[in-house]
């Protein structure tokens, strides 16, 4: 009850005029952020932190809220449209969103977008105020084994959801990781395979990679049919809107996702990627016909978008309980909390309850104000596919270097994009698939650090991979998703062999 | 191919125009004697990731200065992270003589260059002041058996794999070296074989949950778990008592016997080779600065301890320190 | 040789010198000596194991006949014009920080939509790379405060 009537004070507060107005700002602008390519939640946040100096704490909270989500809204359209993640968390909206588009369906698939973007959100910002608290607890039961094994469960899963060629799939995990191992390792300090190049020893970030497969690669598969003139242009555009059968399917997708990212999103150091990775994969294995993933379900685009919304309020709880950051954005917000004068951590629900509170009511406004903003842009946006491909390729080219530039000021990023664009080219020609790469990219700097990390402190000892009940059920996952689709491999040969 | 002979004439074109452009600029940029200074944006870096320390001590810096009128021009803050803060020490050797940017750096730009990460060190930026500073304090999760350093110590000293130590930083930087100079004033010889772990930035997750004994860290990144008793601190390190309320309760290590203090400075920097009219205006300008009550605030909430230092003095300071980190480094047999 | 030989046995070279580099990595100076060596070398031996087992397999699906498809990259459509991009993106990118984002763009996008294009539409292609670079320098250098490199000696 207590909880009930601090949540009305919090309303109190969101609903203020001057709030509502800048809780709007925020969302258009991160909306827009999120849309150009190499600028996230984070870059946006941190752009925008000096406007915020002036505001009082909770209106430059609430802003920089509407900014976090708003990126999340916005990070799917470039993939939808473009086939362009803006960062991580928007690449699981390229499987199915991109497909959609080229299917004529991309009205279907931002509608989706937008609509699973909202339960999303709503959803966990409802789990937040009810158990906060005790999910962050649970969250400091992750050590390092713990998150070792929830990455070999995601990179697993996803390598062996590869159609058709699973081992084609382990060696796209296999090479992802490597490239994540380039750098200066962080547990000895010694730099490996920088090859003497200053710029490689921070490592290669996992956006470049992202940006170089899938815009560069698009734009490489592409001069085919402009030789071979095979190209449409949409022209007709339809309603923003999703039909009675689409909704069918979505439904059930968005809401099972909503508590998975939710989860994986209060996790410090997990966050919107693997949120929405996670939820594509368990979609697919849920799915009665798998066969359409990647190839334009709609449920494929629904359960990520609605995962990594829930992912971005996930990520609150680190900061808001105990002050710390669970992501990179959550991260910019707690150095403004800082420069606003605030100690975030445990005790910042008690001294400061309306602005904690003020900035939660705002999540559900927020996210309503996105939606309905959302819908109306989104009919503009699409818009884009009416652009001739020989126009709109160039520009994508041009998006993908100057999002390269703005991840790290540095050209050197740009000969990188070139080759990683280039190794997406080739795979996709020789049918290696790149999504368990990019998501080993993502996640194998931490995979790698977590094992070495966990090595240390049981002296050697690998029993710590199997030492809590959260690492066994892990293990038993992975386990499952290699054994699983084998298995179902075999029955199905055994029953064309009877039949 | 016809096509490609268009594509090369159009090309070489371009690039003579740029030649010309760049050619130009250079020119441009030497301007002699009387100049109006500051003209145009400055240019304010922060090595390290937003929301790290450097990043929020420089837009502290800005903040302050537009807050009270001392810089007039805009001061819009960048970004260039990467290596522990050597990537952009890198791209300031090509900005030798640049007026505009203002960066800040702390023990990393003294620990990244004797640990090999970088050739670049403190001689290849312009000082212009030291402003604060903020001390290593050791702590243990709520239910931890540690309850001084001593105890923490004596455990290392009978097994020295017994304690698992946990920081932000790499190995051989800041976090580590911390701690292995409080070891080694406690008599630890085998400092090498201390266990740290290096957790990119969720370390205090780490302790808390029991996963590490121990988090190295500086104070201002635990204030508020330290108010909130979720943490206890076993020391912190230096020569005085520092903060309020429970902050201030938390002993030296000195106090424990322990005879080693531990300083993370912070100050502010311009490019190699600064101009002189630039580095007066600065050294003014930040001594200014540093009295401001709007100042003074942002250093109680920060948990930051005034430690100002002139562009000389500082010098001085960092040959100094120097030398102190190259002694650890080479006991760890990392330079 | 069949297309899909070529890739497993890339994988598989790069897999004896990503392990070879490995091997060849300086020792921790703190802790374990061999620490940092243990992951990669667990990625360079699956992926020696896993290109083998992916050649053996289509060396057998090969003999079986199943596999006949046979494409050379560089006879493929639209191939001279990927290298001709790649070309383009190195000159850019030695160009990008002295001759600042615009100009160095407008150069860029220009050679690219003669590509895509073509050189007839040349108005129609220099008002695109010259509004699209304007565009993004403006909202990314004075908008947002993502800071593009200036041309020397002009305003932008």
């Amino acid at each position: 009850m207590e909880t009930l009537s601090f949540l009305l004070d919090g309303f109190m507060v969101a609903l203020t005029p001057m709030n509502l107005v800048w809780v709007t700002i925020g969302g258009f602008l991160g909306t827009i952020i999120g849309m150009l390519p190499g600028l996230g939640p984070a870059t946006g946040v941190a752009v925008l932190l000096p406007l915020t100096f002036s505001m009082g704490p909770t209106a430059a909270l609430i802003t920089m809220g509407g900014v976090y989500y708003g990126a999340m809204y916005g990070g799917s359209r470039a993939s939808i449209l473009i086939n362009t993640p803006g960062d991580g968390a928007a690449v699981a909206a390229t499987f199915d969103g991109y497909p959609m588009t080229l299917k004529g369906r991309a009205e279907s698939a931002l509608a989706v977008s937008a609509i699973a973007s909202f339960i999303g959100g709503v959803f966990a910002t409802i789990c937040m105020v009810a158990i906060a608290i005790p999910v962050a607890r649970f969250a400091l039961k992750f050590g390092p084994a713990e998150y070792f094994m929830l990455f070999l469960f995601a990179l697993s899963a996803t390598a062996s959801m590869t159609e058709g060629n699973r081992l084609r799939g382990f060696i796209a995990t296999i090479l992802g990781l490597m490239i994540a191992t380039v750098g200066i390792d962080g547990q000895s300090g010694v730099s490996r395979f920088t090859m003497g190049i200053l710029e490689l020893q921070s490592g290669i970030d996992f956006l470049i990679v992202i940006i170089a497969v899938y815009a560069l690669g698009e734009v490489f598969k592409s001069f085919k049919n402009i030789d071979t003139g095979n190209v449409n242009v949409q022209k007709k555009f339809g309603k923003i809107w999703l039909s009675k059968e689409e909704w069918k399917r979505s439904v059930w997708p968005i809401l099972r996702s909503a508590p998975l990212g939710f989860f994986v999103g209060a996790l410090p150091g997990a966050g919107g990627t693997m949120a929405s990775l996670m939820s594509y994969n368990n979609e697919k294995q849920l799915s009665k016909h798998p066969e359409e993933f990647g190839e334009g379900a709609i449920e494929g685009l629904a359960a990520p978008e609605s995962a990594n919304n829930a992912a971005s309020v996930g990520a609150m709880i680190p900061m808001l309980t105990l002050g710390i950051p669970g992501s990179g954005t959550t991260a910019v917000m707690m150095g403004a909390l800082l420069l606003l004068g605030l100690q975030p951590g445990p005790m910042l629900f008690q001294q400061q309850p309306l602005i904690v509170w003020g900035l939660i009511a705002s999540m559900f406004v927020g996210n309503i104000i996105l939606a309905v903003m959302n819908i109306p842009l989104a009919g503009l946006l699409v818009r884009v596919l009416s652009v001739p491909p020989k126009i709109l390729y160039p520009i994508v080219l041009g998006l993908a270097f100057v999002g390269a530039y703005a991840i790290s000021y540095s050209v050197m990023d740009f000969y990188l994009l070139v080759l990683f664009g280039l190794l997406g080219y080739f795979m996709s020609k020789t049918k290696f698939p790149a999504t368990p790469m990019i998501l080993a990219v993502i996640v194998g700097n931490n995979m790698e650090q977590s094992f070495r990390r966990a090595y240390k402190i049981s002296d050697g000892d690998i029993g710590i991979f199997f030492g809590s009940p959260i690492c066994l059920i892990l293990f038993s996952l992975t386990v499952v998703s290699i054994v699983y689709p084998l298995a179902k491999g075999l029955l199905k040969k055994k029953a064309s062999a009877v039949a | 191919m016809k096509n490609e002979k268009v594509f090369s004439f159009i090309l070489t074109l371009i690039l003579v125009f740029t030649m010309g452009l760049t050619a130009e600029g250079q020119k441009d940029a030497s301007a002699d004697g009387s100049v109006r200074y500051p003209k145009g944006n400055f240019d304010f870096v922060a090595p390290g990731g937003a929301g790290g320390g450097w990043d929020l001590t420089i837009r502290t810096t800005a903040k302050v200065l537009k807050d009270t009128g001392l810089v007039k021009v805009p001061m819009p803050v960048r970004n260039n992270p990467g290596a522990g803060g050597s990537v952009h020490l890198t791209s300031l050797q090509e900005k030798k003589g640049s007026d505009k940017i203002i960066t800040v750096y702390s023990s990393p730009l003294i620990l990244t260059q004797l640990n090999g990460t970088t050739d670049y060190g403190y001689k290849d930026v312009t000082p212009l002041a030291c402003l604060i500073a903020d001390y290593a304090v050791f702590v243990v999760a709520a239910d931890s058996p540690y309850k001084t350093m001593n105890d923490l110590l004596d455990a290392l000293k009978n097994d020295i794999k017994s304690v698992k130590i946990g920081g932000a930083s790499s190995v051989g930087s800041m976090d580590h070296i911390q701690f292995l100079m409080m070891a080694k004033a406690a008599g630890i010889e085998n400092l090498d074989e201390i266990d740290y772990i290096s957790f990119d930035d969720s370390a205090t997750a780490q302790v808390l949950g029991g996963h590490i004994d121990m988090f190295s860290t500086g104070l201002s990144e635990v204030l508020g778990l330290i108010n909130s008793g979720d943490l206890r601190a076993l020391a912190q390190s230096a020569d005085h008592r520092v903060g309020t309320g429970v902050v201030a309760q938390i002993p030296s290590c000195v106090e424990q016997g322990i005879d080693e203090t531990f300083v993370n400075w912070r100050g502010i920097f311009g490019a190699p080779d600064m101009p002189e009219y630039a580095v007066e205006y600065w050294r003014k300008t930040l001594a200014e600065m540093v009295k401001t009550p709007e100042w003074l605030d942002a250093c109680i909430t920060n948990g930051w301890d005034d430690a100002y230092l002139d562009a000389p003095d500082f010098d001085v300071f960092l040959a100094k320190v120097n030398e102190n980190y190259k002694t650890i480094l080479t006991d760890i047999g990392m330079y | 040789m069949s297309l899909s030989i070529i890739p497993s046995l890339l994988c598989f070279v790069l897999g004896l010198v990503y392990t070879t580099a490995t091997v060849l990595l300086p020792d921790a100076s703190v802790g374990r000596a061999y620490e940092p060596k243990i992951f990669p070398m667990m990625l360079g031996i699956a992926l020696i194991i896993l290109s083998l087992s992916l050649l053996l397999r289509e060396l057998k699906n090969q003999s079986a006949g199943q596999d006949k498809e046979k494409v050379s990259l560089y006879k493929e459509a639209g191939f001279q014009k990927i290298l001709m991009t790649c070309l383009f993106s190195v000159l850019y990118t030695l160009i990008f920080d002295k001759a600042g984002y615009v100009i160095s763009t407008v150069f860029f996008l220009e050679m690219e939509l003669i590509l895509f294009n073509g050189k007839k539409n040349w108005k129609v292609n220099t008002a695109v790379a010259v509004l699209f670079s304007l565009f993004i320098y403006i909202v990314f250098s004075k908008l947002l405060g993502v800071y593009l490199p200036l041309t020397p000696g002009i305003w932008i």
